[in-house]
């Protein structure tokens, strides 16, 4: 499928400006902002508390044991994460992204909103649109991806389940590689 | 940043120039013009000044402070994610430090596409360019086991690797290149060119972002968030999203002929632990598949990478494996990267006065991340990887080459950190960075450079900037 007929799709959709955020940063690398600690939700400022709701469920469903162990304890708050990265958006992205937001939750006519299924069923839903052939699917998959996971890999939480040690500086951690190895004369 | 009303400029807002931009670009051209000039040229940063005590190591803390729209830069479609920094000394705080030397091959290229390069010409600034960054070949003892490995790989299957050159001096080997260098040690246009310009006598304005430029009285206005400035020449150098920006809300046509580094990843899986965020994050490189030095290959490097947790976790396949999972094997995993020399071409236009990056990746561009994601299964598993993953959705761990399914944008994970054009030489500029019809008007930064040149950019930059300076000066 060629660019173009991915943004018709959108188009077909009429949510032509979700192609901004379609996988709003489906490729995106960086993706948190500072976040404010433990922020109660009603100190978003972008999210809805519905949206919130839709966010933080993608969250656990997405990250799994680990997230869900944190998120428990509060150790991990990926509503306010997603709010901070909204606020390095511009407007009119912003508002396309709220719009996917409420399309991904009442996608479905008929059933209750996605934030209120069981978590089998929202990894079904999360599962299918990663890979459905429609191209808003993927990019509203793509931007709840790459936000609430960078949003657990960038929490203490997730370093804990990465093994990873954290900075150097200002820390007991002093910098340099750790991984040894004998060097091979083949390689130059 | 909203339209400013533009007092007149003071006298102490007047200058012989205005250089817009200090990366790459920016502060080289700063410094020539300050050593001709001394107190009469100004540097414009549209970012805070950070030091080394500022860079925190922390992603959530430093990807929102140094990087452009605080890391979610991208094109408007969504599949392109685009990574520079908004700082004294722009993205050179932010990249890997890996320093190039313009590809003789350039020369034919840019001929071919209306502009002009002599990189036997340019030899001379390129020299001084690595003098300022004391560039140096990384040494094996400062090679991770990452990047080894990408090196094993290669050699076992008889491809053309080598260690590459960098501008770090007295590296601890933290592995936070990209957040910013806290030891002061890699020599970054803040630590390099920008302290000479500011001894040549150049004013150091951070802060400082540029809307539009006016041309009033026989001289140029740079209408900006701190109010008017004024100078008889003005350099841009805001880098390639930037700087188109700034020309179009001018009135001055800009923002074609974008290109691009294509950049994709491919991990592989060891028994033992790899730890690649320890040590120099890239320091390895495959040219087998590269269209320059000599190389015919289909155009691209391979490079060895490590990153950060934050950045690791967006790659889309992850979740489809079962993110948990996968991140138990992060300290596991050497990561290599494509350079691809892209054949796509993007803009730059204005939407409600911001900038808007198109970029449609042509199918060519398809079929060499496609035979990347193929050759460094192959290398992984020469290495002796236990399996490979790739950046893509419908693939997960792989333990042969498994050609994708399909190469829909948008089912792999792709971004640049390295754009080019938008105000191209022979687009926008002359030959040497002016704009014609706009007396005094010049473009010396990545914006400039007509084309995806195959290789990190940072040297070949400075070097048309110290050029183009030069140019200026004598015109002047």
């Amino acid at each position: 499928m060629s660019p173009p007929l991915r943004r018709r799709d959108f188009l077909t959709l009429g949510v032509a400006g979700v192609a901004g955020l379609a996988g709003l940063k489906a490729g995106g690398r960086w993706l948190l902002g500072v976040t404010p600690p433990a922020l109660p939700l009603p100190s978003l400022v972008h999210l809805s508390a519905r949206q919130a709701a839709t966010v933080t469920a993608a969250a656990l469903a997405m990250v799994g044991p680990h997230g869900e162990a944190a998120y428990a304890e509060g150790r991990w708050e990926p509503a306010a994460d997603v709010d901070a990265l909204l606020g390095r958006l511009a407007a009119d992205q912003r508002d396309q992204l709220g719009l996917a937001l409420i399309l991904f939750e009442e996608w479905t006519p008929g059933l209750s909103g996605f934030s209120s299924w069981d978590r089998e069923a929202q990894r079904a839903r999360l599962a299918a649109w990663r890979t459905s052939r429609l191209g808003l699917h993927r990019g509203v998959w793509g931007f709840l991806h790459a936000a609430c996971c960078s949003s657990f890999s960038g929490s203490e939480a997730g370093w804990e389940t990465m093994a990873y040690p954290g900075p150097c500086v200002g820390t007991a951690r002093p910098p340099g590689q750790t991984a040894t190895f004998a060097w091979d004369e083949v390689v130059p | 940043m909203t339209t400013p009303v533009p007092p007149p400029a003071s006298p102490q807002r007047r200058f012989k120039a205005l250089v817009i931009g200090s990366g790459a670009g920016g502060a080289p051209a700063a410094t020539a013009l300050a050593e001709a000039w001394g107190e009469g040229v100004a540097l414009l940063e549209a970012g805070p000044h950070l030091h080394a005590r500022d860079f925190t190591q922390v992603e959530r803390e430093m990807v929102p402070r140094l990087y452009a729209q605080g890391g979610v830069q991208g094109t408007e479609d969504g599949v392109l994610s685009l990574l520079q920094a908004r700082t004294v000394g722009g993205s050179t705080v932010i990249n890997d430090a890996l320093c190039f030397r313009p590809p003789p091959e350039l020369d034919a290229r840019w001929k071919a596409l209306g502009a002009h390069i002599d990189t036997a010409a340019l030899a001379p600034f390129v020299d001084r360019v690595e003098e300022v960054l004391q560039v140096r070949e990384i040494r094996r003892d400062q090679i991770n086991r990452a990047n080894y490995l990408v090196g094993l790989g290669a050699a076992r299957l008889g491809w053309h690797g080598e260690r590459l050159r960098h501008n770090s001096v007295g590296c601890v080997q933290c592995g936070f290149r990209h957040l910013g260098c806290a030891y002061d040690a890699k020599q970054s246009m803040n630590l390099s060119f920008v302290p000479r310009a500011q001894a040549a006598g150049a004013q150091l304005l951070p802060e400082v972002e540029v809307h539009h430029l006016e041309r009033r009285g026989g001289a140029w206005v740079a209408l900006t968030s701190q109010g008017a400035f004024a100078a008889e020449h003005v350099v841009l150098c805001a880098g390639v999203v930037q700087t188109p920006t700034i020309l179009l809300r001018s009135g001055i046509a800009a923002g074609d002929g974008v290109q691009v580094h294509v950049q994709t990843v491919a991990w592989g899986d060891f028994d033992d632990p790899v730890d690649g965020f320890n040590g120099i994050p890239m320091a390895y490189g495959v040219l087998e598949f590269a269209d320059i030095y000599g190389h015919t290959g289909p155009g691209y490097l391979i490079e060895g990478v490590a990153v950060q947790p934050l950045g690791f976790s967006v790659q889309p396949q992850l979740e489809g494996l079962g993110h948990d999972e996968v991140l138990g094997r992060y300290r596991h995993l050497s990561g290599a990267v494509s350079l691809v020399r892209s054949a796509s071409r993007g803009r730059i236009t204005l939407k409600d006065d911001r900038p808007a990056i198109t970029y449609p990746l042509v199918e060519a561009d398809l079929q060499r991340l496609a035979h990347f994601y193929d050759r460094a299964t192959e290398l992984y598993l020469a290495a002796g990887a236990s399996r490979v993953l790739l950046a893509h959705r419908h693939v997960g761990w792989v333990d042969r080459v498994t050609p994708v399914p399909t190469m829909d944008p948008g089912t792999f994970y792709v971004y640049t950190a390295h754009p080019f054009g938008g105000a191209g030489r022979g687009l926008v500029t002359d030959e040497v960075g002016r704009v014609p019809g706009q007396p005094g008007l010049w473009v010396l930064d990545g914006s400039a450079v007509p084309e995806a040149i195959g290789v990190n950019p940072q040297v070949t930059i400075a070097a048309l900037a110290l050029e183009g300076a030069a140019r200026l000066i004598a015109d002047a």
